[in-house]
């Protein structure tokens, strides 16, 4: 497979969850993915970041198939993998991996380190009880929990909050994953910590070609992670760009609104208030008609509320789904 | 000129515990003006809402040690009794949203009851005018009289922090501390509430103490920064001069590491991770891991040197 080859292509794809199911009522359903479409190359880094509740953690989930999509499809290397049943998905779980955002609880307490690490190489039936042994020296080099001797017998509850999180990172890469989603894998660290992770994760992304994708609510850090940018708002990606073009050039509101909400470091912040919009993301169950956004921008015009705008793309690479870059 | 409301001066929290004795807020003074907003960064762990707690006067059983002086416009606050205190100060004088409060919220109350609580528990007011006052507050923040009648589960992230808000309000409070009161906010949401608080402390002359380990959202909010680290305040300076120039490499550490959307700068992180509450290291907590530490630095702890305007640092980098 060549470098610019499609890795995942995911077209369409809906994941809704049933609330409720009333004995004379139709059911409701929360539509947490709703008819997200993009392509991931061989290799390539993304950040998906959205606010709290905007689907992020539902789209890696469904991607990765462990919740089973309500519509839509997903490829990887061409190949249809949307409805395969958990019996012929393990090849699939061998390639992907989800690094979660807790790094307390992602772990069992009652196993070693090296267990930890083991673990997916024996579900996987990975070579003899030598060879697994090499793969965990290595990825806990990988992650740099060194001197190796001293941290493979350790328990989760000896380690620090970044101590754990790159062994959930190791664990991650044990069987050496093509695909990997990591959902909030910083959120829960102290800031003097987490770009030290997130270098970490960029650089064996990189060494290994994996393709990646970070998901967070803090756009701040996805420019150190990756150089493209997926803008996620009530189940739907809004846009999608260079990591650049997108913070400096905003083609959507809502990552117009986004990026003026977020404060650097700047004594002059005290004196200004943020022009952001009012109100909060809809809920999922009943999102507003035509495009979600329209109950808050600023831009709305009165075509909005009446038809969903489908994807434009107004420069070469630059994708949003909003009327106003509609052609005229 | 400008009143100090507020002054600790070698406030002490422990915390007794199986594994020993956390000092959680060692020896730390500082002052609040009036109608002055500090903010208090650092580190998870490092201290910030055992401080709060201890001026506040609310505190969990596991205590150790809790003395020092707190004055409030120049009465030692730590001298009365705890019926005086409750009578008097906490939430008349100081009021707190807590971190996490959002979410515990009472979910069978209705919101305008839950706002009036505050003034029928503590100030003994008649129903009628309670409810009155709650429904002031509640517009001060933002949230309809309609609202009164609701229960959380129909509020949204953003209406629940400002119900949180108009409770610590709701009192005519002098001092409010809000203790990470945007964290669990998605990022347009924290705007709005910020500049809510900007617009409270403009018009109801409140001082806040503003605690928050994110060093962007510290800058909406801060005239005066302290940073601590370990239970002690390394460094306080007023808002310019910490943004451009920390002078405690703790502090310059802290900056360097936060990562910013508009500016090219890389951010570093910090080797090394926060020492222990129980058995700190000796001398200045922070030379294990301070790329400026020398011989002096294990041995002793340094004191307070003041480097002119209110500009303290506790580093023996700046001893004549
Ligand atoms: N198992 C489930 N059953 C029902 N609703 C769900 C389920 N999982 C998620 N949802 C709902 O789907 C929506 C999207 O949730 P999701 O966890 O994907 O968001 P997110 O963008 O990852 O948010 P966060 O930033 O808080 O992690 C939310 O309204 C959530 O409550
Ligand atoms: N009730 C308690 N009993 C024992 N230790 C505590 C208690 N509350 C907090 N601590 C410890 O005190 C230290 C400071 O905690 P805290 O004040 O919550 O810090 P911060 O708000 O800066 O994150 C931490 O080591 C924490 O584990
Ligand atoms: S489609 Fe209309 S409402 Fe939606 S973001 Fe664009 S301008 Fe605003
Ligand atoms: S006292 Fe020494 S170790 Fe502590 S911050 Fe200053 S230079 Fe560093
Ligand atoms: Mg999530
Ligand atoms: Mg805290």
């Amino acid at each position: 497979m060549s470098e610019d080859e499609e890795l995942l292509e995911v077209e369409n794809l809906r994941k809704w969850f049933e609330l409720r199911k009333g004995l004379f009522s139709s059911p409701l359903y929360v539509k947490a993915v709703d008819g997200v479409s993009f392509k991931l190359k061989k290799g390539e880094a993304i950040s998906l970041v959205g606010e709290s509740g905007s689907g992020k953690t539902t789209l890696g989930k469904t991607i990765l198939r462990l919740y089973e999509p309500t519509g839509g499809t997903i490829k990887i290397k061409g190949r249809d993998i949307t409805h395969l049943k958990s019996n012929e998905l393990m090849w699939y779980r061998r390639e992907t991996a989800l690094i979660e955002q807790d790094p307390y609880g992602a772990l069992p307490s009652f196993f070693s380190i090296h267990r930890i690490l083991e673990e997916p190489l024996i579900i996987h039936k990975f070579g003899n009880a030598e060879e697994r042994r090499k793969r965990v020296r290595e990825v806990l080099e990988e992650v740099r929990l060194t001197p190796i001797e001293d941290f493979a017998p350790k328990y989760p509850h000896m380690l620090s909050g970044g101590q754990l999180q790159r062994v959930a990172i190791a664990r991650a890469l044990t069987l050496r994953p093509e695909l990997v989603v990591a959902d909030e894998p910083v959120s829960m660290l102290d800031a003097s910590v987490r770009i030290e992770i997130l270098n970490l994760l960029r650089e064996l992304q990189e060494k290994r070609k994996i393709s990646f994708i970070y998901i967070t609510h803090d756009l701040t850090t996805t420019k150190y992670f990756s150089e493209k940018l997926f803008i996620m708002y009530a189940g739907k990606i809004v846009e999608i760009g260079d990591m650049l073009k997108v913070v400096h050039n905003p083609l959507h509101p809502y990552t117009e609104a986004l990026l003026k909400a977020i404060p650097d470091p700047d004594p002059r912040n005290r004196e200004i208030l943020r022009d952001v919009p009012p109100g909060e993301p809809p809920n999922l169950v009943n999102p507003p008609s035509g495009c979600r956004f329209h109950p808050r921008c600023p831009y709305k015009m009165d075509i909005c509320q009446k038809e969903e705008p489908p994807v434009f793309e107004p420069e070469n690479g630059r994708f949003v789904l909003c009327w106003l870059h509609a052609k005229k | 000129m400008t009143d100090t409301i507020l002054q600790s001066r070698n406030l002490k929290l422990y915390y007794a515990t199986r594994k020993g004795v956390v000092k959680a807020v060692n020896n730390v003074s500082f002052d609040l003006q009036k109608g002055e907003s500090l903010a208090l960064v650092g580190e998870s762990g490092c201290g910030k809402s055992s401080l709060a707690k201890a001026i506040i006067r609310l505190l969990p059983r596991n205590i150790a040690t809790y003395t020092g002086e707190v004055l409030l416009e120049g009465q030692d606050i730590m001298k009365l009794s705890d019926t005086q205190f409750r009578r008097q100060i906490r939430w008349k004088r100081i009021s707190m949203v807590f971190q996490g409060a959002m979410n515990s919220l009472n979910p069978v109350l209705k919101i305008g009851y839950q706002v009036a609580e505050p003034l029928l528990i503590h100030e003994e007011l008649d129903k009628k005018e309670a409810k009155k006052r709650a429904v002031e507050a509640l517009r001060i923040v933002g949230i309809h009289e309609s609202f009164v009648e609701r229960y959380p589960f129909e509020l949204s992230g953003g209406m629940k922090q400002r119900t949180v808000i108009a409770m610590a309000l709701v009192t005519n409070p002098d001092i409010l501390i809000l203790d990470e009161p945007t964290s669990a906010l998605d990022v347009i949401t924290q705007a709005n509430i910020m500049n809510l608080l900007k617009k409270l402390k403009k018009e109801m002359q409140l001082s806040y103490i503003f605690i928050t380990h994110d060093i962007g959202l510290s800058s909406e909010l801060a005239d005066k920064v302290a940073v601590m680290y370990a239970g002690e305040i390394q460094e306080v300076a007023d808002a310019d001069t910490f943004y451009a120039k920390p002078a405690h490499p703790y502090s310059q550490k802290l900056m360097a590491s936060v990562p910013t959307l508009r500016t090219e700068k890389k951010p570093e992180f910090i080797p090394g991770a926060p020492p222990s509450l129980v058995n700190p290291p000796s001398g200045c907590k922070f030379h294990p891991r301070c790329p400026s530490a020398f011989d002096r630095c294990s041995k002793e702890n340094p004191p307070v040197f003041d480097l002119g305007s209110g500009h303290l640092v506790k580093c023996w980098w700046y001893a004549k």
